[in-house]
């Protein structure tokens, strides 16, 4: 994967984000979309552009959209995304205007996430300049990682299938990217309103307000207060001036305000579209409680369906708490042990959504593997990364095989498309554990340079 | 007095006899003003174009509107007007059909196939005359009365997934009304039965003496139906008027050998046949209950316009028609009884070519001279059946388990009449066509993909499509509903509806036992609401007296059911809970551990462990030793200082540890054992007390009493040291032996047991045997004495064997003083095992009072036997 980026890095970024652009459109123009849209890899009940046409006729028919059980989205993707799924243009594929939405809104988030990746590099080295240890770093490569994870993430098969499969995960990824955007940059209105529609479209990024708060706390990227010290410590110097800001609440009093603003506004817009059907709990019962209670047993490529479809009905509940228990009590020893970087910790906590979450898709992958190209120069030792990489790749080969074998070949059953989806789990978690204990190295690194042991650096 | 009383009896009796008679009369007779429950009884059989005939049983009874709340029904079934009662039902329809009725041979505009064409399986429909909110409680509890009435899984329909609630495509339309089908349902004889007892005569006379089973069932297609409607439920205190109409269709093909054998040659010949033929039985007068009972014989609109043709080619004289003592013949076909009466239709449209219906009176036949209508075919005939104006019908689409979509066709079956029958003008003539489907929820209709096709042109939906609800099926809760109201030009060839859908996937347990059948999705119902079915018999008189035919006067809409599809779905593997379980949860805890430790890992230590420990090359022994220590205190130790002296102080820490833990265990296991022993002490002390120092047969039941006989042995064994091979290979046994040893030891010859041990010790495998000899006379276990026995013989050395065979009798006598040889010689064998359980042996018994032994479970004769034979003993 290292490879891979550093090949795109030496090619001209905007070449590569044309050529990006330019490949989702001739698949968009391959008639049906590939049959993409249509793939358990890329809709999922929640993303899946049918379901959203679905629900946008029920609502046109003045019905509830959410009668039955096909639809669960936001209803102001239903009114802002709906008309999309019918308008057409004469000579052009179906679903054309859809499909530009998404690949604007893809173009859009890697923009952002090349402008959050330079901030959050210049921090990087604003950081070490306070520890002076830029002379250190001066010898090996550095890569501009904002242009690294813009373009991982505009190429990445998974976005662009994502994007021609007209999931509306595109949509949801973007609003996650600019909540981190703006927390980066300090936009913190723009910041609560990601926040706050990344929330309501897919509840999971709800978390992600802890390393927002980190973020407009103590900036994107402060090495511990503690280094500072040992470090002046050793010279006998105590420099008040020079210690990193501490924790401030502000920012986040004002983020808090903003987000109770834009809830507020999202909730009276989702109410007044709803107004005439089952109005904001009826809402709440077939996006949340659809998300939390797992309904749909069809697949995916997350684990959770198989072992829901075949649990004993009197431990359903009891599964269910578990497994959203798992995603909850990482969350804070991750937060005590990355707070210093909360992009990463955003990162991870991202990937791990992804990994467990009801019906996950590859849209979400595509965020994660898209964060994180933010982190190539911290990452560069970490581990597996050509068994992860060849492991994404035998996975997304084979579970369309298995899936074939068993849905539309009858001849392999269940057990084969369940078990490329345990591997996939399995790789996702090996990327995650790698990738915090390489981060933690990497800190570790610095800090035995401040410390002043330079022999321990290359180990 | 005998005398005497006898005649008052019979003055009694006769007096009773005419009071009770002149209550019949007036029973029967009632007052002028009150109408009468009533029963009518007719048949009506109908040749089919394609060899076939039709037969269709109408079994009609009413109640009138009465005011007494628990009355007497002379012949309504009370059962049903019960059900009426309770459930408030208004109407309500309840099909039992095999087969599928063949709209395209067997005609889809007539009244019969409009109302009696039903799909396959159950179809239940119901009318409530109750508040909304109470229907669906009504309907479940109706379901599960007709499960119970008709022997037939109707209760399936309670669940909400099973019925729904059609708005206005399912002809009697009303929002009270619920529907629900069960396509997998099978029919059989079973669900006839309790249909024939709602009749009076049931199948013993009239016209359901012909309901022979096996020719009924052998049929191509039968319907079993049951309708009622109540009327006049309005003013209070009245129960309503129920008018119920049960109907048997059954289209059989008749055996027709005869037939063939005359003329072999003649392929078009129609079958003759008779009801004796098709039936195996005949009618032997009417069932004295029913109001009337005529068997019609209907020649359809087709048929007679065919054989008018064949008339007029003849040229021959057409009208003669000859009535010879029994006989009827016309020139082309024969009757075997002189019908009473005959009617032709009466209707102004199609006056070119009247239906005929020949009407025959069961009342005047007997058991003498049974009634066996017969036909017999003259001439060839070749007629088409009037087709519904459009043939529906339905399929699947698309492969895969994925998804898929369902297609209504309506082909334009170019009847000229059908058209007819609708009265536009020819500017903008339009077909209406309602369609009302109902899908399961487990397949995910997306309704914006419906599509309309009309002569294979897509159309937009709204050009064609008038009217549409649509009801989406919500996961496990309610099935998918559409009603269409479609609007096709009169020239529509052909028509084609599309929608597409997405297979669900279920849980394990909500498929059925054969999952990879696959499901049914119940048939839709294709209605044309400006055709009517009716055939207007003009015969003033007697139509008021035939509900058969005031039946074929009503004006009912042409209807028909397409095909029940059958959709596979994909199944999981039904064999993995378990492992799935197991195997995700272990993924889970992958996640969950090992992002721990990542996180909580302490890198500078390690480094600095593993350098100590690359400086100092100790050997393998020390380093595996110092982990050890290191984890039996439970964290990350020190290494150990670089001197050996140190791995020998962590040896003698480990090896006081040990010793400490064992010292622990050995405490612990004491105290276990004087517990054991205080316990065994009371029953030994019995033991002891009785008259017979008999072997207690002490099962071995306790857990902690074999561990302390473990505990002895190993330490026994530990002390010797003198232990050879033999007796470690034969460890088991000799624990064993040592059992019974201890038991021995324990149960009254205890001074010499402290010597006897310690020999037993000194001597391995010997001495045991004496002991040893009588564990076989143990029955108690049947596997383990003989396995025993065994060792026994084996080691038993040969001059021992003297004292072995007085040891043997010994125990004999033992035994017949044991319970088991008590209850032998009481022959109460059986209660052996009874005491066994409870552990009682005959010092126990012995004391066991009336009480006891009844809560042993012992019968009162047994109980007194034992407690007698005690006494005489004692």
């Amino acid at each position: 994967m290292e490879k891979l980026k550093k090949k795109l890095g030496s090619f001209s970024f905007w070449n590569w984000v044309i050529a990006s652009i330019i490949f989702r459109l001739i698949l968009i123009y391959f008639p049906k979309n590939l049959n993409l849209s249509s793939r358990p890899e890329v809709s999922t009940p929640l993303t899946s552009f049918r379901r959203l046409a679905e629900g946008y006729w029920l609502k046109q028919s003045s019905m509830s959209p959410y009668a039955g059980s096909m639809y669960h989205g936001s209803p102001l993707l239903l009114s802002l995304l709906g008309p999309l799924t019918l308008k057409r243009i004469e000579g052009q594929p179906n679903h054309l205007l859809y499909s530009l939405v998404s690949v604007i809104a893809d173009v859009v988030s890697a923009m952002l996430i090349r402008s959050t990746g330079q901030s959050l590099q210049l921090a990087y080295f604003r950081s070490l300049e306070s520890l002076d240890l830029v002379k250190q770093i001066e010898g090996s490569e550095v890569h501009s990682s904002g242009d690294v994870a813009a373009l991982v993430y505009l190429c990445n098969p998974f976005t662009i299938v994502a994007c021609v499969g007209l999931s509306t995960s595109p949509i949801e990824n973007m609003a996650v990217i600019l909540c981190l955007y703006g927390a980066c940059s300090r936009l913190i209105p723009l910041a609560a309103f990601g926040w706050v529609i990344a929330t309501h479209l897919s509840l999971y990024p709800a978390i992600l307000i802890i390393p927002v708060i980190f973020l407009l706390g103590c900036g994107p990227d402060s090495p511990p207060r503690k280094l500072f010290l040992q470090r002046q410590q050793q010279k006998g110097v105590l420099n008040q001036a020079k210690l990193p800001p501490g924790f401030s609440w502000g920012p986040i009093i004002h983020f808090a305000f903003w987000a109770l603003v834009w809830s507020v506004y999202v909730l009276v817009l989702c109410g007044i579209s709803l107004k005439q059907f089952g109005g904001l709990w009826e809402m709440f019962k077939s996006t949340y409680g659809f998300i939390l209670t797992v309904e749909d047993l069809s697949p995916n490529i997350g684990v959770l369906w198989y072992f829901f479809a075949e649990v004993f009905e009197f431990f359903r509940n009891f599964f269910l708490i578990v497994f959203h228990v798992n995603i909850l009590f990482i969350i804070l020893p991750l937060a005590i042990r990355l707070h210093h970087r909360p992009c990463y910790l955003a990162f991870v906590y991202v990937a791990i959504c992804s990994m467990l979450k009801s019906y996950p898709s590859v849209g979400d992958s595509a965020l994660y593997l898209g964060l994180l190209g933010w982190f190539v120069n911290e990452l560069s030792d970490m581990q597996f990364s050509l068994f992860l990489f060849c492991g994404y790749v035998g996975v997304s080969l084979l579970s369309p095989v298995m899936h074939n074998l068993w849905i539309w070949r009858g001849t392999g059953n269940a057990n084969f498309y369940f078990a490329t989806a345990m591997v996939y789990a399995c790789l996702q978690i090996v990327l995650v554990v790698e990738g915090v204990s390489a981060m933690l190295n990497h800190d570790r690194k610095l800090r035995s340079l401040i410390t002043g042991k330079p022999q321990d650096s290359k180990s | 007095m005998a005398l005497l009383r006898r005649p008052l009896l019979l003055l009694l009796l006769i007096l009773t006899h005419q009071f009770l008679h002149s209550w019949i009369v007036f029973g029967s007779v009632n007052e002028e003003g009150q109408k009468q429950e009533e029963f009518f009884e007719e048949l009506l059989l109908k040749p089919l174009p394609d060899r076939k005939l039709l037969t269709h049983f109408h079994f009609q009874s009413s109640a009138p509107p009465s005011s007494s709340n628990g009355r007497h029904h002379h012949l309504f079934p009370k059962a049903i007007s019960q059900l009426v009662q309770k459930f408030r039902v208004k109407e309500m329809e309840l099909s039992f059909t095999q087969g599928r009725w063949n709209y395209e041979s067997w005609g889809g505009f007539d009244s019969i196939p409009s109302s009696n064409a039903k799909p396959p399986g159950v179809e239940l429909w119901a009318v409530f005359d109750v508040p909304q909110h109470l229907i669906d409680a009504m309907w479940k509890n109706l379901t599960h009365t007709l499960s119970g009435l008709f022997c037939a899984s109707i209760n399936f329909l309670e669940s909400s997934t099973a019925y729904s609630a059609p708005e206005w495509s399912f002809p009697p339309a009303s929002g009270n009304l619920r529907y629900g089908t069960l396509p997998r349902e099978a029919v059989c004889t079973e669900n006839l039965t309790p249909w024939l007892k709602l009749l009076p005569c049931r199948d013993k006379a009239g016209i359901s003496m012909l309901l022979d089973r096996p020719s009924i069932y052998r049929g191509f297609y039968h319907s079993q139906r049951l309708h009622l409607t109540s009327t006049g439920s309005g003013s209070e205190g009245l129960d309503p008027g129920i008018i119920l109409e049960q109907t048997l269709t059954v289209v059989l093909l008749p055996n027709s050998q005869r037939a063939s054998l005359a003329r072999a040659s003649e392929k078009h010949v129609q079958p003759s046949w008779s009801l004796s033929s098709i039936f195996g039985k005949e009618v032997s007068g009417k069932c004295v209950l029913a109001e009337t009972s005529n068997v019609y014989l209907l020649l359809d609109r087709g048929l007679v316009a065919e054989l008018k043709q064949l008339h007029k080619e003849n040229e021959k004289s057409a009208e003669k028609v000859s009535t010879s003592e029994n006989n009827w013949t016309n020139p082309s076909f024969e009757l075997s009884a002189k019908p009473d009466r005959i009617f032709i239709e009466e209707s102004s449209l199609l006056s070119k070519n009247p239906s005929i219906l020949y009407k025959f009176e069961v009342e005047k036949y007997s058991e003498s001279e049974p009634f066996d209508l017969g036909l017999t075919w003259k001439i060839p005939v070749v007629w088409l059946c009037q087709q519904a104006p459009l043939h529906a019908s339905r399929f699947l689409m698309g492969s895969g388990n994925e998804r898929g979509a369902i297609a209504i066709s309506l082909k334009s079956t170019q009847s000229s009449e059908g058209f007819v029958g609708a009265n536009f003008d020819d500017e903008r003539c339009e077909l209406q066509v309602d369609v009302f489907q109902v899908v399961p929820w487990y397949v995910k209709v997306y309704f914006h993909s419906l599509q309309v096709f009309v002569d294979q042109q897509p159309k937009a939906v709204s050009d064609i499509i008038e009217k549409i609800h649509v009801s989406p099926s919500k996961d496990k809760v309610s099935p998918g509903v559409m009603e269409l109201v479609l609007k096709l030009p009169c020239s529509v060839t052909s028509a084609a509806l599309t929608i597409e859908f997405d297979k669900g996937f279920l849980h394990i347990d909500e498929y059925p036992p054969d999952a990879n059948q696959g499901f049914d999705i119940p048939s839709a119902i294709v209605s044309f609401p400006n055709f009517h079915a009716s055939m207007v018999f003009l015969e003033n008189d007697s139509l008021n007296q035939s509900p058969l035919l005031s039946k074929f006067q009503e004006k009912s809409p042409v209807m028909s059911y397409t095909e029940v599809l059958l959709v596979p779905l994909t199944t999981p593997d039904f064999s993995m809970p378990y492992n799935v379980i197991t195997i995700t949860c272990t993924v889970f805890a992958l996640y969950f551990g090992s992002l721990l430790n990542a996180l909580r890992r302490r890198v500078a230590e390690e480094e600095r462990f593993l350098k100590d420990k690359a400086a100092k090359k100790t050997g393998r022994l020390p380093l595996l030793l110092s982990k050890l220590s290191g984890k039996l205190r439970g964290r990350q130790s020190e290494p150990p200082h670089s001197t050996p002296g140190s791995s020998s102080l962590v040896n003698s820490k480990l090896v006081f540890k040990v010793i400490l833990i064992a010292g622990l265990a050995r405490v612990e296991m004491y105290a276990d054992q004087v517990e054991g022993a205080g316990k065994r002490s009371v029953k030994e002390r019995l033991n002891v007390n009785s008259f017979d120092n008999s072997i207690p047969r002490r099962q071995v039941t306790g857990k902690r009493q074999r561990q302390d006989e473990k505990w002895e042995h190993d330490l026994y064994q530990d002390v010797p040291q003198v232990s050879n091979r033999k007796v470690d290979a034969r460890d088991l046994r000799l624990k064993l032996q040592k059992k019974s040893l201890q038991q021995v030891s324990q149960s009254g010859r205890g001074a010499l047991s402290g010597v006897r041990d310690l020999r037993d010790k000194l001597s391995g495998t010997m001495n045991p045997q004496p002991v040893n000899a009588d564990p076989p006379k143990l029955k108690s276990n049947a596997a383990k004495p003989a396995r025993r026995s065994v060792a026994v013989e084996t080691s038993e050395p040969e001059p021992k064997k003297a004292a072995t065979m007085t040891e043997r009798k010994k125990a004999q006598q033992k035994a017949d003083a044991s319970v088991e040889g008590f209850l032998q010689s009481l022959g109460l064998e059986k209660y052996v095992i009874t005491f066994q359980v409870e552990e009682v042996d005959m010092t126990a018994l012995v004391h066991m009072t009336d009480d006891d032994l009844k809560a042993l479970g012992i019968p009162m004769g047994p109980r007194k036997k034992i407690i007698l034979a005690l006494e005489s003993r004692g």
